[in-house]
């Protein structure tokens, strides 16, 4: 890291920011925890605001809806990021193993990688509802020709959350892999010439070069993917709108439908959503301390 | 013969690779080109067919992509120049000035980032309420600088942070002020970071959805994810041209990107 100054000048350059920031961000956040103790509901706008304490708590704690919402906010975002993360350096291996000398192959390759997680949401979510559908769908014609039934992708209950899961996977392994692969090329090449002399094998040279040289990016990588996933409401809400029933709802659709959609129970979707929030930061400082204590160790 | 049998190895796995991404898209693509009564007569052809423009002649007919189009490059321009100006002034202090809990101040903005968007959504929608703003098109440009900032702050700071010190020193060493030094060293140097900053940005907001949608505001995404509520018999020549439409604006940026990426490791 570069040596710091003490040029006054530069402090005010942070300033806005961490202002922004704390305006439109912290603050909004406190203004959800005091309505999360609050009666507040937007069907009845005359309605007087009054204390309850954690009632609100008590209620969407107890509410199994909110309960399995929760649980398909953590598959989605687990699954999505783990199958990002580990299809992502397959890809990368690939892409260093085979096309690091071919400039011309690499670069239409990795553009290619890239669309997809430049490519919004909506559409992708077009795209794989398409793919996936039972009359038209390009996977259930393959199935056909070989032999096989009609499979029901988005509207079999056991199946919808992973066809939205590999929805996701699809969407953001190649922008993993151009991530890793940044990461292999600035591996010194010394530590795989030396693996080349002993004869090492390819899972050697994963297990004892690769893997612990990539780990900061790994996480760091995780950690992005991790933050996407969290904005979900687009892909599942356009791909199966929550269902088959409530199959694939997550944390945000029904927490917006319980504020919004039906029956205006502002405060009792904001207390779901501050817990949802401490979730969610607790896991980062997890993936977070990790990161950091792996970056002490280097 | 092994080193045959290697090489068409990693030629099927490059193919396979490609073909993972490509079909996806291209089977859309041709979606769009079809007919409705094709699609419906239940023939299957994935390349031989009669081409017909009906949806694409339909989608620049609806004044609705229209009016979404030009909400979307509004807020998303906006929206990403105000958090690129904000952000690259941030990482440039937090990479080049030292002071008490510095790291602690950038950690902070970056989590920002990990705020689930309910959490975010359910107190603004209070206060737009409050000030009479649902519906109106600047309601989005707050929430999206916030979600655009943090990854603007990080990518701009791991950025400058490769700028080498020494050449801001020398100029300094000549003569010139800080604002000189920033104006005519930092800025020139960060150019390649700053177009991929706003590029990533850019991506990110032209394809918002949820915060749009929940403040009502007609964007292009919002008005092509209108269409998947047909009950009955799905449009899906249309809908796949409208689908088409909202990706190709982005997907141009990919070349550049794919470059910036690969140069060199970003991580925290």
């Amino acid at each position: 890291m570069a040596i710091k100054s003490r040029d006054r000048l530069l402090k005010y350059l942070v300033a806005p920011a961490v202002i922004f920031s704390f305006v439109a961000g912290v603050l909004p956040m406190l203004y959800a925890l005091r309505n999360s103790f609050y009666n507040i509901n937007v069907r009845l706008p005359m309605q007087t605001e009054r204390f309850i304490g954690i009632t609100n708590y008590r209620l969407i704690l107890g509410d199994n809806r909110f309960q399995a919402s929760l649980r398909n906010s953590i598959v989605f975002s687990l699954e999505g990021t783990i199958g990002a993360v580990l299809l992502g350096l397959a890809i990368a291996l690939f892409l260093y193993y085979f096309l690091r000398n071919r400039p011309l192959l690499l670069t239409g390759l990795s553009t290619m990688l890239l669309i997809p997680a430049l490519t919004g949401r909506i559409s992708v979510a077009y795209i794989w509802r398409l793919l996936y559908d039972p009359v038209l769908g390009l996977i259930n014609h393959v199935l056909g020709l070989l032999g096989f039934g009609t499979v029901e992708f988005l509207s079999n209950n056991n199946i919808a959350m992973q066809s939205v899961v590999f929805t996701d996977i699809w969407q953001w392994s190649g922008f993993a892999a151009l991530f890793l692969y940044a990461g292999l090329v600035s591996i010194p090449r010394e530590y795989f010439e030396e693996a080349q002399v002993i004869g090492a094998s390819f899972f050697q040279r994963l297990r004892y070069i690769i893997i612990p040289n990539l780990k900061g990016l790994l996480l760091a990588v995780f950690l992005l993917k991790f933050m996407i996933s969290l904005r979900n409401f687009d892909l599942i809400s356009v791909m199966t709108g929550g269902g088959p029933g409530t199959a694939t709802e997550t944390v945000d659709m029904y927490l917006y439908w319980l504020a919004v959609g039906g029956r205006g129970l502002l405060s009792r979707a904001s207390a779901g959503a501050i817990i949802m929030l401490v979730i969610t930061i607790v896991s980062f400082m997890i993936i977070i301390n990790l990161y950091q204590r792996q970056k002490v160790g280097e | 013969m092994r080193k045959k049998f290697s090489s068409l190895l990693v030629l099927l796995l490059g193919v396979g690779l490609f073909l993972f991404v490509f079909l996806p898209i291209f089977y859309i693509a041709t979606m769009s080109i079809k007919s409705q009564s094709y699609v419906v007569s239940g023939e299957f052809s994935l390349i031989f067919f009669k081409p017909s423009f009906t949806a694409w002649i339909n989608t620049f007919n609806n004044p609705r992509i229209w009016t979404g189009l030009s909400l979307s490059v509004r807020t998303a321009t906006i929206s990403t120049i105000i958090a690129v100006i904000l952000g690259t002034m941030a990482a440039y202090g937090f990479s080049r000035y030292k002071f008490r809990g510095d790291d602690d101040f950038l950690f902070f903005i970056l989590t920002q980032r990990m705020l689930p968007p309910i959490a975010i959504f359910l107190p603004y929608t209070l206060v737009w309420q409050y000030l009479d703003m649902i519906g109106k098109w600047y309601n989005l440009l707050i929430p999206y600088v916030l979600i655009s900032l943090p990854i603007t702050t990080w990518l701009m700071h791991a950025y400058i942070n490769n700028i080498p010190i020494e050449l801001e020193e020398s100029a300094r060493v000549e003569g010139c002020s800080q604002l000189e030094v920033i104006w005519r060293i930092v800025l020139p140097n960060s150019l390649p970071g700053l177009l991929m900053t706003s590029m990533f940005n850019f991506a990110l907001l032209w394809n918002e959805y949820m915060f749009a949608l929940f403040f009502r505001n007609r964007t292009l995404p919002v008005e092509v994810g209108a269409g998947i509520r047909y009950v009955e018999l799905t449009p899906w020549p249309t809908l796949s041209a409208q689908g088409v439409f909202l990706m190709v604006l982005p997907a141009t940026f990919a070349f550049y990107l794919q470059k910036r990426i690969r140069e060199q490791p970003i991580t925290f």
